[in-house]
Protein backbone atom coordinates (compact mmCIF):
# COMPACT_ATOMS: atom_id res chain seq x y z
CA UNK A 1 0.00 0.00 0.00
CA UNK A 2 1.39 3.50 -0.48
CA UNK A 3 2.51 4.97 2.22
CA UNK A 4 0.52 8.24 2.42
CA UNK A 5 1.53 11.20 4.90
CA UNK A 6 -1.57 12.34 6.33
CA UNK A 7 -2.84 14.57 9.32
CA UNK A 8 -2.87 12.90 12.15
CA UNK A 9 -6.16 14.84 13.21
CA UNK A 10 -7.74 13.66 9.72
CA UNK A 11 -10.91 11.40 9.90
CA UNK A 12 -11.98 9.17 6.51
CA UNK A 13 -14.22 10.77 4.21
CA UNK A 14 -18.03 9.92 5.21
CA UNK A 15 -17.45 10.00 9.08
CA UNK A 16 -18.24 12.65 11.70
CA UNK A 17 -17.03 13.06 15.14
CA UNK A 18 -19.11 15.12 17.53
CA UNK A 19 -17.77 17.44 19.98
CA UNK A 20 -19.45 18.22 22.70
CA UNK A 21 -21.88 20.76 22.38
CA UNK A 22 -23.65 18.94 18.90
CA UNK A 23 -23.06 16.02 20.95
CA UNK A 24 -25.62 16.61 23.75
CA UNK A 25 -27.74 17.86 20.67
CA UNK A 26 -28.14 14.79 19.03
CA UNK A 27 -28.10 12.62 22.35
CA UNK A 28 -31.08 14.69 23.70
CA UNK A 29 -32.60 14.36 20.26
CA UNK A 30 -32.43 10.47 20.47
CA UNK A 31 -33.49 10.77 24.18
CA UNK A 32 -36.50 12.99 23.09
CA UNK A 33 -37.56 10.20 20.50
CA UNK A 34 -36.84 7.15 22.38
CA UNK A 35 -39.64 8.62 24.79
CA UNK A 36 -41.98 9.43 22.23
CA UNK A 37 -41.58 6.16 20.78
CA UNK A 38 -42.06 4.17 24.33
CA UNK A 39 -45.29 6.05 24.91
CA UNK A 40 -46.70 5.23 21.54
CA UNK A 41 -45.75 1.41 22.47
CA UNK A 42 -42.79 0.74 20.63
CA UNK A 43 -40.52 -1.75 22.17
CA UNK A 44 -36.55 -1.14 22.02
CA UNK A 45 -34.15 -2.85 20.22
CA UNK A 46 -30.36 -3.43 19.87
CA UNK A 47 -28.54 -4.21 17.52
CA UNK A 48 -25.20 -5.58 16.68
CA UNK A 49 -23.12 -3.77 14.32
CA UNK A 50 -21.31 -7.22 13.35
CA UNK A 51 -23.04 -9.32 11.45
CA UNK A 52 -22.64 -12.67 9.09
CA UNK A 53 -22.36 -11.08 5.57
CA UNK A 54 -24.56 -14.11 3.65
CA UNK A 55 -27.63 -13.65 5.87
CA UNK A 56 -28.14 -9.93 6.50
CA UNK A 57 -27.46 -8.96 2.77
CA UNK A 58 -29.72 -11.82 1.89
CA UNK A 59 -32.64 -9.08 2.91
CA UNK A 60 -31.12 -6.17 0.70
CA UNK A 61 -31.11 -4.98 -2.77
CA UNK A 62 -27.74 -6.53 -4.67
CA UNK A 63 -26.76 -2.44 -5.26
CA UNK A 64 -26.59 -2.08 -1.28
CA UNK A 65 -25.10 -5.88 -1.07
CA UNK A 66 -22.09 -4.45 -3.34
CA UNK A 67 -21.86 -1.70 -0.99
CA UNK A 68 -21.38 -3.51 2.71
CA UNK A 69 -18.19 -3.63 4.19
CA UNK A 70 -17.11 -7.06 4.54
CA UNK A 71 -14.13 -8.33 6.06
CA UNK A 72 -12.80 -11.72 7.54
CA UNK A 73 -12.10 -13.13 11.24
CA UNK A 74 -9.47 -15.20 12.16
CA UNK A 75 -11.74 -18.22 11.64
CA UNK A 76 -12.23 -17.12 8.00
CA UNK A 77 -16.25 -16.22 8.83
CA UNK A 78 -17.14 -13.40 6.19
CA UNK A 79 -17.92 -10.79 8.18
CA UNK A 80 -19.83 -7.33 7.11
CA UNK A 81 -20.88 -4.12 8.83
CA UNK A 82 -24.59 -3.61 9.26
CA UNK A 83 -25.46 -1.75 5.53
CA UNK A 84 -29.49 -2.04 7.00
CA UNK A 85 -31.10 -2.25 10.37
CA UNK A 86 -35.02 -3.02 8.86
CA UNK A 87 -32.51 -6.06 7.10
CA UNK A 88 -31.23 -6.71 10.36
CA UNK A 89 -34.33 -6.64 12.49
CA UNK A 90 -36.05 -9.19 9.73
CA UNK A 91 -33.19 -11.62 10.18
CA UNK A 92 -32.97 -11.58 13.51
CA UNK A 93 -36.74 -11.47 14.57
CA UNK A 94 -37.80 -13.54 12.02
CA UNK A 95 -36.81 -16.68 14.15
CA UNK A 96 -37.70 -15.70 17.39
CA UNK A 97 -41.30 -13.79 16.73
CA UNK A 98 -43.99 -15.79 18.01
CA UNK A 99 -47.58 -15.43 17.53
CA UNK A 100 -49.00 -14.38 20.52
CA UNK A 101 -46.30 -11.40 20.64
CA UNK A 102 -47.92 -10.14 17.54
CA UNK A 103 -48.23 -7.49 16.02
CA UNK A 104 -45.21 -6.31 17.01
CA UNK A 105 -43.88 -2.85 17.59
CA UNK A 106 -40.21 -2.02 17.58
CA UNK A 107 -37.92 0.90 17.96
CA UNK A 108 -34.13 1.01 17.20
CA UNK A 109 -31.47 3.71 17.19
CA UNK A 110 -28.58 2.37 15.72
CA UNK A 111 -25.59 3.37 12.92
CA UNK A 112 -25.61 1.59 9.77
CA UNK A 113 -22.21 1.25 6.91
CA UNK A 114 -22.58 1.54 3.84
CA UNK A 115 -19.24 1.99 1.12
CA UNK A 116 -21.37 4.95 -0.63
CA UNK A 117 -20.25 7.29 -3.75
CA UNK A 118 -18.53 10.11 -1.58
CA UNK A 119 -18.55 12.94 -3.92
CA UNK A 120 -22.41 13.46 -3.24
CA UNK A 121 -21.19 13.98 0.62
CA UNK A 122 -22.91 10.79 1.60
CA UNK A 123 -22.02 9.19 4.59
CA UNK A 124 -20.40 6.27 5.45
CA UNK A 125 -21.29 5.76 9.01
CA UNK A 126 -25.28 6.93 9.85
CA UNK A 127 -27.45 7.07 12.59
CA UNK A 128 -30.76 6.17 12.11
CA UNK A 129 -33.72 6.18 14.58
CA UNK A 130 -36.35 3.77 13.55
CA UNK A 131 -39.75 2.14 13.85
CA UNK A 132 -41.39 -0.80 12.44
CA UNK A 133 -45.00 -2.41 13.07
CA UNK A 134 -44.87 -6.27 12.49
CA UNK A 135 -47.38 -8.99 11.69
CA UNK A 136 -50.10 -6.36 10.29
CA UNK A 137 -50.74 -6.45 6.98
CA UNK A 138 -52.82 -3.08 5.32
CA UNK A 139 -54.06 0.48 5.98
CA UNK A 140 -54.33 0.24 10.07
CA UNK A 141 -50.62 -0.20 10.48
CA UNK A 142 -49.02 2.18 7.84
CA UNK A 143 -51.86 4.70 9.23
CA UNK A 144 -50.70 4.12 12.76
CA UNK A 145 -47.25 4.51 11.91
CA UNK A 146 -47.35 7.64 9.10
CA UNK A 147 -49.21 9.40 12.18
CA UNK A 148 -46.19 8.20 14.69
CA UNK A 149 -43.85 10.08 11.92
CA UNK A 150 -45.24 13.16 12.56
CA UNK A 151 -45.34 13.35 15.62
CA UNK A 152 -41.69 12.47 14.93
CA UNK A 153 -41.05 15.35 12.76
CA UNK A 154 -42.83 17.40 15.50
CA UNK A 155 -40.33 16.17 18.53
CA UNK A 156 -37.41 17.21 16.40
CA UNK A 157 -38.66 20.66 16.22
CA UNK A 158 -38.33 20.83 12.32
CA UNK A 159 -40.11 24.30 11.46
CA UNK A 160 -41.36 23.46 7.73
CA UNK A 161 -41.68 19.66 6.56
CA UNK A 162 -43.46 18.02 4.05
CA UNK A 163 -44.72 13.86 3.92
CA UNK A 164 -45.01 12.79 -0.17
CA UNK A 165 -46.80 9.80 -0.37
CA UNK A 166 -46.28 7.18 -3.03
CA UNK A 167 -47.40 3.06 -3.90
CA UNK A 168 -44.76 0.97 -5.68
CA UNK A 169 -48.11 -1.07 -7.42
CA UNK A 170 -49.14 2.26 -9.11
CA UNK A 171 -45.85 2.10 -11.07
CA UNK A 172 -45.23 -1.92 -10.99
CA UNK A 173 -49.10 -2.37 -12.15
CA UNK A 174 -48.66 -0.29 -15.67
CA UNK A 175 -45.45 -2.43 -16.32
CA UNK A 176 -45.45 -5.36 -14.88
CA UNK A 177 -47.04 -8.07 -17.96
CA UNK A 178 -45.55 -6.19 -20.50
CA UNK A 179 -42.42 -7.73 -20.88
CA UNK A 180 -40.18 -5.13 -21.98
CA UNK A 181 -36.40 -5.38 -22.59
CA UNK A 182 -34.69 -4.62 -19.51
CA UNK A 183 -32.83 -1.89 -20.58
CA UNK A 184 -35.93 -0.15 -22.28
CA UNK A 185 -37.56 -0.85 -18.78
CA UNK A 186 -35.04 0.49 -16.83
CA UNK A 187 -35.15 3.83 -18.89
CA UNK A 188 -38.60 4.21 -18.15
CA UNK A 189 -37.67 4.09 -15.12
CA UNK A 190 -35.03 6.85 -14.68
CA UNK A 191 -37.29 9.45 -16.84
CA UNK A 192 -39.93 8.95 -14.41
CA UNK A 193 -38.10 9.62 -11.32
CA UNK A 194 -36.74 12.17 -12.75
CA UNK A 195 -39.43 13.46 -14.20
CA UNK A 196 -38.48 14.09 -17.64
CA UNK A 197 -41.59 13.64 -19.43
CA UNK A 198 -40.12 14.48 -23.34
CA UNK A 199 -37.40 11.89 -22.95
CA UNK A 200 -39.92 9.41 -21.50
CA UNK A 201 -42.24 9.92 -24.45
CA UNK A 202 -39.44 9.59 -26.48
CA UNK A 203 -38.28 6.45 -25.56
CA UNK A 204 -41.61 4.74 -25.66
CA UNK A 205 -42.78 6.20 -28.88
CA UNK A 206 -41.49 3.27 -30.70
CA UNK A 207 -41.76 0.59 -28.21
CA UNK A 208 -45.14 -1.79 -29.41
CA UNK A 209 -47.32 -0.60 -26.01
CA UNK A 210 -50.75 0.67 -27.28
CA UNK A 211 -51.74 4.31 -26.67
CA UNK A 212 -53.41 4.50 -23.67
CA UNK A 213 -50.46 2.41 -21.75
CA UNK A 214 -48.09 5.09 -23.66
CA UNK A 215 -50.14 8.08 -22.19
CA UNK A 216 -50.58 6.58 -19.08
CA UNK A 217 -46.66 6.23 -18.52
CA UNK A 218 -45.78 9.72 -19.80
CA UNK A 219 -48.50 11.15 -17.40
CA UNK A 220 -47.15 9.85 -14.31
CA UNK A 221 -43.65 12.16 -13.89
CA UNK A 222 -46.29 15.00 -13.71
CA UNK A 223 -49.14 13.30 -11.30
CA UNK A 224 -48.05 14.85 -8.22
CA UNK A 225 -49.72 17.47 -5.78
CA UNK A 226 -52.18 17.54 -3.50
CA UNK A 227 -55.75 15.84 -3.54
CA UNK A 228 -56.16 16.56 -7.30
CA UNK A 229 -53.88 14.11 -8.42
CA UNK A 230 -56.60 11.74 -7.84
CA UNK A 231 -58.60 13.09 -10.01
CA UNK A 232 -56.02 13.51 -13.01
CA UNK A 233 -55.09 9.78 -12.21
CA UNK A 234 -58.12 9.00 -14.80
CA UNK A 235 -55.53 8.54 -17.22
CA UNK A 236 -53.37 5.76 -15.63
CA UNK A 237 -56.64 3.69 -14.12
CA UNK A 238 -58.40 0.71 -15.80
CA UNK A 239 -54.96 -0.78 -17.33
CA UNK A 240 -53.76 -2.86 -14.51
CA UNK A 241 -55.73 -4.62 -11.16
CA UNK A 242 -52.65 -3.57 -9.22
CA UNK A 243 -52.35 0.17 -9.91
CA UNK A 244 -55.90 0.38 -9.44
CA UNK A 245 -55.99 -0.88 -5.99
CA UNK A 246 -52.72 1.26 -5.54
CA UNK A 247 -54.47 4.05 -6.28
CA UNK A 248 -57.38 3.42 -4.44
CA UNK A 249 -55.18 2.82 -0.73
CA UNK A 250 -53.33 5.88 -1.54
CA UNK A 251 -56.06 7.78 -1.78
CA UNK A 252 -57.57 5.69 1.68
CA UNK A 253 -54.34 7.03 3.17
CA UNK A 254 -54.55 10.42 2.13
CA UNK A 255 -57.92 11.33 3.19
CA UNK A 256 -57.22 9.86 6.53
CA UNK A 257 -54.34 11.77 7.01
CA UNK A 258 -56.22 15.46 5.59
CA UNK A 259 -58.99 14.48 7.95
CA UNK A 260 -56.14 14.02 10.78
CA UNK A 261 -55.39 17.72 9.85
CA UNK A 262 -52.19 16.97 8.01
CA UNK A 263 -53.45 18.33 4.71
CA UNK A 264 -50.63 20.75 4.44
CA UNK A 265 -47.98 18.79 5.40
CA UNK A 266 -48.64 15.63 2.80
CA UNK A 267 -48.44 15.41 -1.00
CA UNK A 268 -48.64 12.47 -3.03
CA UNK A 269 -46.59 11.81 -6.50
CA UNK A 270 -47.72 8.63 -8.39
CA UNK A 271 -44.30 8.85 -10.16
CA UNK A 272 -42.81 7.19 -7.41
CA UNK A 273 -40.34 4.83 -8.79
CA UNK A 274 -38.02 2.37 -6.76
CA UNK A 275 -35.68 -0.18 -7.40
CA UNK A 276 -32.83 -0.31 -4.83
CA UNK A 277 -35.12 -1.35 -1.64
CA UNK A 278 -37.67 -3.94 -0.59
CA UNK A 279 -40.38 -1.66 -0.55
CA UNK A 280 -44.25 -3.34 -1.61
CA UNK A 281 -46.56 -1.09 -1.51
CA UNK A 282 -46.95 2.52 0.12
CA UNK A 283 -44.00 4.35 0.53
CA UNK A 284 -43.50 7.80 2.19
CA UNK A 285 -40.30 10.37 2.33
CA UNK A 286 -40.22 13.29 4.62
CA UNK A 287 -38.68 16.45 2.87
CA UNK A 288 -37.37 19.53 4.49
CA UNK A 289 -35.92 22.74 2.82
CA UNK A 290 -32.41 23.43 1.92
CA UNK A 291 -31.62 20.00 1.39
CA UNK A 292 -31.79 16.80 -1.07
CA UNK A 293 -31.94 14.71 0.69
CA UNK A 294 -35.69 13.13 2.79
CA UNK A 295 -34.70 13.27 6.80
CA UNK A 296 -37.72 10.48 7.24
CA UNK A 297 -38.31 7.12 4.56
CA UNK A 298 -40.64 4.44 5.00
CA UNK A 299 -42.90 2.14 3.82
CA UNK A 300 -44.53 -1.34 3.67
CA UNK A 301 -42.45 -4.26 2.55
CA UNK A 302 -44.32 -7.28 3.04
CA UNK A 303 -42.05 -9.70 1.16
CA UNK A 304 -38.55 -9.04 2.86
CA UNK A 305 -39.61 -11.69 6.21
CA UNK A 306 -39.42 -14.38 3.73
CA UNK A 307 -36.33 -13.53 2.66
CA UNK A 308 -35.78 -15.24 6.01
CA UNK A 309 -38.33 -18.14 5.93
CA UNK A 310 -41.41 -16.23 7.73
CA UNK A 311 -44.46 -14.90 6.18
CA UNK A 312 -44.69 -11.65 7.90
CA UNK A 313 -46.78 -8.36 6.55
CA UNK A 314 -44.35 -5.41 7.98
CA UNK A 315 -44.41 -1.31 7.61
CA UNK A 316 -41.60 0.91 8.97
CA UNK A 317 -39.43 4.12 8.57
CA UNK A 318 -36.44 5.32 9.23
CA UNK A 319 -35.23 9.14 10.63
CA UNK A 320 -31.98 10.44 9.49
CA UNK A 321 -30.78 11.99 13.21
CA UNK A 322 -27.42 13.83 11.84
CA UNK A 323 -29.69 14.86 8.95
CA UNK A 324 -32.05 16.85 11.33
CA UNK A 325 -28.93 18.44 12.95
CA UNK A 326 -28.17 20.21 10.52
CA UNK A 327 -24.42 20.59 9.75
CA UNK A 328 -23.42 24.38 9.69
CA UNK A 329 -20.24 23.80 11.34
CA UNK B 1 -38.43 33.66 -1.57
CA UNK B 2 -37.44 30.82 -4.30
CA UNK B 3 -33.14 30.90 -5.45
CA UNK B 4 -33.24 30.21 -9.21
CA UNK B 5 -29.85 29.11 -10.54
CA UNK B 6 -28.59 30.75 -14.00
CA UNK B 7 -25.98 29.99 -16.08
CA UNK B 8 -23.44 32.32 -16.79
CA UNK B 9 -21.96 32.45 -20.20
CA UNK B 10 -23.15 30.77 -23.63
CA UNK B 11 -26.65 30.09 -22.43
CA UNK B 12 -27.18 33.37 -19.98
CA UNK B 13 -28.94 35.23 -22.93
CA UNK B 14 -31.57 32.52 -24.02
CA UNK B 15 -31.96 31.72 -20.47
CA UNK B 16 -32.75 35.01 -19.47
CA UNK B 17 -35.34 35.45 -23.21
CA UNK B 18 -37.09 31.74 -22.21
CA UNK B 19 -37.98 33.09 -18.89
CA UNK B 20 -39.40 36.18 -19.63
CA UNK B 21 -41.42 35.13 -22.40
CA UNK B 22 -42.96 32.80 -19.61
CA UNK B 23 -44.25 35.91 -17.82
CA UNK B 24 -40.71 35.96 -15.33
CA UNK B 25 -40.21 39.82 -14.19
CA UNK B 26 -36.44 39.37 -14.74
CA UNK B 27 -33.60 41.95 -13.60
CA UNK B 28 -31.53 43.11 -16.65
CA UNK B 29 -28.07 40.14 -15.50
CA UNK B 30 -24.83 42.83 -16.85
CA UNK B 31 -21.95 40.31 -16.94
CA UNK B 32 -19.89 43.44 -16.99
CA UNK B 33 -20.47 44.24 -13.24
CA UNK B 34 -19.39 41.39 -10.52
CA UNK B 35 -22.58 41.27 -8.84
CA UNK B 36 -24.16 37.89 -9.39
CA UNK B 37 -27.19 37.78 -7.13
CA UNK B 38 -30.37 39.53 -8.51
CA UNK B 39 -34.48 39.73 -7.78
CA UNK B 40 -37.03 39.99 -9.96
CA UNK B 41 -39.63 43.03 -9.42
CA UNK B 42 -42.09 41.24 -6.92
CA UNK B 43 -39.16 39.94 -4.97
CA UNK B 44 -40.49 36.00 -5.39
CA UNK B 45 -36.96 35.18 -7.10
CA UNK B 46 -33.63 35.42 -6.76
CA UNK B 47 -31.44 34.73 -9.34
CA UNK B 48 -27.70 33.81 -8.78
CA UNK B 49 -25.57 33.47 -11.45
CA UNK B 50 -23.12 30.48 -11.51
CA UNK B 51 -20.92 28.47 -14.04
CA UNK B 52 -23.11 26.62 -16.24
CA UNK B 53 -21.49 23.20 -14.73
CA UNK B 54 -22.14 24.13 -11.19
CA UNK B 55 -26.18 24.63 -11.93
CA UNK B 56 -26.60 20.93 -10.71
CA UNK B 57 -24.97 20.81 -7.70
CA UNK B 58 -26.66 23.93 -6.29
CA UNK B 59 -30.02 22.60 -7.28
CA UNK B 60 -29.05 19.07 -6.02
CA UNK B 61 -28.20 20.44 -2.65
CA UNK B 62 -30.71 22.49 -2.42
CA UNK B 63 -28.73 25.44 -2.45
CA UNK B 64 -30.91 26.85 -5.27
CA UNK B 65 -34.51 25.22 -5.88
CA UNK B 66 -34.43 25.91 -9.71
CA UNK B 67 -31.70 26.00 -12.38
CA UNK B 68 -31.49 25.73 -16.05
CA UNK B 69 -28.86 23.33 -17.25
CA UNK B 70 -27.29 21.65 -20.33
CA UNK B 71 -28.35 17.98 -20.48
CA UNK B 72 -24.21 17.08 -21.07
CA UNK B 73 -23.49 18.63 -17.52
CA UNK B 74 -26.58 17.33 -15.68
CA UNK B 75 -25.26 13.63 -16.78
CA UNK B 76 -21.45 14.59 -16.61
CA UNK B 77 -22.51 15.19 -12.86
CA UNK B 78 -25.10 12.53 -12.14
CA UNK B 79 -26.95 15.15 -10.35
CA UNK B 80 -30.12 13.72 -8.34
CA UNK B 81 -32.71 16.49 -9.55
CA UNK B 82 -35.81 16.74 -11.66
CA UNK B 83 -35.22 17.51 -14.73
CA UNK B 84 -38.59 18.75 -15.74
CA UNK B 85 -38.77 21.09 -19.19
CA UNK B 86 -36.39 20.41 -22.35
CA UNK B 87 -35.74 24.33 -22.89
CA UNK B 88 -34.90 23.15 -26.33
CA UNK B 89 -32.17 25.79 -26.85
CA UNK B 90 -28.14 25.52 -26.61
CA UNK B 91 -28.98 22.40 -28.45
CA UNK B 92 -25.77 20.54 -29.21
CA UNK B 93 -24.23 17.19 -29.05
CA UNK B 94 -21.73 15.53 -27.29
CA UNK B 95 -19.27 13.00 -29.99
CA UNK B 96 -16.18 10.97 -30.09
CA UNK B 97 -13.57 12.21 -32.76
CA UNK B 98 -10.84 11.48 -33.95
CA UNK B 99 -8.19 12.61 -37.14
CA UNK B 100 -9.40 12.41 -40.67
CA UNK B 101 -6.36 10.75 -41.82
CA UNK B 102 -6.38 7.66 -38.97
CA UNK B 103 -8.34 4.93 -40.19
CA UNK B 104 -10.64 4.22 -37.35
CA UNK B 105 -9.59 1.47 -35.39
CA UNK B 106 -6.09 2.44 -35.80
CA UNK B 107 -6.21 5.39 -32.80
CA UNK B 108 -4.18 5.39 -29.70
CA UNK B 109 -5.95 4.31 -26.49
CA UNK B 110 -5.77 8.23 -24.73
CA UNK B 111 -8.80 10.05 -24.97
CA UNK B 112 -9.17 13.82 -24.06
CA UNK B 113 -12.48 15.18 -22.76
CA UNK B 114 -13.98 17.64 -20.28
CA UNK B 115 -16.66 14.71 -19.47
CA UNK B 116 -14.38 12.37 -17.80
CA UNK B 117 -17.68 10.49 -16.71
CA UNK B 118 -19.62 10.47 -19.66
CA UNK B 119 -16.64 9.16 -21.40
CA UNK B 120 -15.93 6.03 -19.53
CA UNK B 121 -18.75 4.97 -19.08
CA UNK B 122 -19.48 5.37 -22.66
CA UNK B 123 -16.32 3.10 -23.61
CA UNK B 124 -16.80 1.03 -20.23
CA UNK B 125 -19.89 0.62 -22.20
CA UNK B 126 -18.37 -0.97 -25.51
CA UNK B 127 -15.67 -2.93 -23.98
CA UNK B 128 -13.21 -0.88 -24.42
CA UNK B 129 -10.46 -0.24 -22.67
CA UNK B 130 -9.11 3.74 -22.80
CA UNK B 131 -7.28 6.12 -20.86
CA UNK B 132 -9.00 9.11 -20.04
CA UNK B 133 -7.27 12.47 -19.69
CA UNK B 134 -8.96 15.58 -18.91
CA UNK B 135 -8.76 18.46 -19.88
CA UNK B 136 -10.59 21.91 -19.21
CA UNK B 137 -11.40 23.32 -22.86
CA UNK B 138 -9.83 23.54 -26.70
CA UNK B 139 -9.91 19.45 -26.09
CA UNK B 140 -9.77 19.91 -30.35
CA UNK B 141 -5.63 20.86 -29.27
CA UNK B 142 -4.94 16.71 -28.12
CA UNK B 143 -5.01 15.26 -30.70
CA UNK B 144 -3.10 17.61 -32.81
CA UNK B 145 -0.40 17.45 -29.99
CA UNK B 146 -0.32 13.81 -30.15
CA UNK B 147 -1.68 14.16 -26.34
CA UNK B 148 -4.51 11.91 -27.40
CA UNK B 149 -5.83 9.61 -30.63
CA UNK B 150 -9.17 10.83 -29.80
CA UNK B 151 -11.54 13.45 -27.87
CA UNK B 152 -15.52 13.29 -26.52
CA UNK B 153 -16.33 16.83 -26.82
CA UNK B 154 -19.85 19.41 -27.56
CA UNK B 155 -20.10 19.72 -31.17
CA UNK B 156 -22.96 22.19 -32.30
CA UNK B 157 -22.47 22.93 -35.70
CA UNK B 158 -19.21 20.64 -36.57
CA UNK B 159 -17.32 23.94 -37.25
CA UNK B 160 -14.42 23.46 -35.13
CA UNK B 161 -14.13 19.76 -35.45
CA UNK B 162 -13.84 20.21 -39.04
CA UNK B 163 -10.92 23.56 -38.86
CA UNK B 164 -9.08 21.05 -36.56
CA UNK B 165 -9.13 18.27 -39.50
CA UNK B 166 -11.06 16.19 -37.49
CA UNK B 167 -14.17 13.86 -37.67
CA UNK B 168 -16.80 13.03 -35.60
CA UNK B 169 -17.33 8.96 -34.71
CA UNK B 170 -20.26 8.46 -32.96
CA UNK B 171 -22.75 10.62 -30.99
CA UNK B 172 -23.09 9.91 -27.60
CA UNK B 173 -25.81 12.29 -26.10
CA UNK B 174 -27.82 14.79 -27.52
CA UNK B 175 -28.32 17.29 -25.15
CA UNK B 176 -30.14 21.08 -24.87
CA UNK B 177 -31.09 23.27 -22.30
CA UNK B 178 -33.22 21.96 -19.17
CA UNK B 179 -35.19 23.48 -16.53
CA UNK B 180 -34.13 20.99 -13.31
CA UNK B 181 -35.32 21.55 -10.17
CA UNK B 182 -34.49 20.39 -6.21
CA UNK B 183 -36.46 17.45 -5.27
CA UNK B 184 -37.54 18.36 -1.86
CA UNK B 185 -38.42 21.89 -3.20
CA UNK B 186 -41.00 20.53 -6.15
CA UNK B 187 -42.81 19.18 -3.29
CA UNK B 188 -42.49 21.81 -0.72
CA UNK B 189 -43.54 24.90 -3.54
CA UNK B 190 -45.62 23.47 -5.14
CA UNK B 191 -47.92 25.99 -6.04
CA UNK B 192 -45.34 28.49 -7.24
CA UNK B 193 -43.12 25.80 -9.32
CA UNK B 194 -46.20 24.64 -10.60
CA UNK B 195 -47.38 27.36 -11.86
CA UNK B 196 -44.01 28.64 -13.46
CA UNK B 197 -43.63 25.44 -15.18
CA UNK B 198 -47.04 25.74 -16.70
CA UNK B 199 -46.11 28.73 -18.15
CA UNK B 200 -43.15 27.60 -19.14
CA UNK B 201 -44.30 24.64 -21.34
CA UNK B 202 -46.57 26.89 -22.97
CA UNK B 203 -44.56 28.79 -24.49
CA UNK B 204 -42.22 25.78 -25.38
CA UNK B 205 -45.13 24.14 -27.06
CA UNK B 206 -46.30 26.85 -29.01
Amino acid sequence: MENVERELTLLPAGVKAYLPEKSRQKRKLINRLFDLAHRADFSELDLPTIDYYDSITRGVSDFLAARTYQFSDGKGERLALRPDATAQVAKILSGRLKKENLPGRYCYCCRSFRDFDLRRGEAREFQQFGAEILGRDGFEADRDLLIFMFEMLECCGLEKYIVDLGHVGVYQGLISELDLEPRLERKIRKCIHRKNQTELAEAIASSDLDDDRKEALVSLPLLYGGEEVFDEANKIQNQSKKTDQALLYLEKIYHELAQAGLSEAISVDLGVVRDLDYYTGLVFEALVPGTGKPVVGGGRYDELYSSYGVVMPATGLALEVERILKDDD
Amino acid sequence: MLTFAVPKGRMLEQTTRCLREAGWSIPDFDPGKRELIFYDNDRNFKFVLVKPYDVPTYVEYGAAEIGVAGKDIIEEREANVYELLDLKFSRCRLSVARPEQTPPGAVSSRVATEFVNLTKKYFSSRGENVEVIKLHGSVELAPLLDLAGRIVDIVSSGRTLKQNNLVEEEVILKSSARLIVNRPALKLHQEEIKEKIKRLKGVLDQ
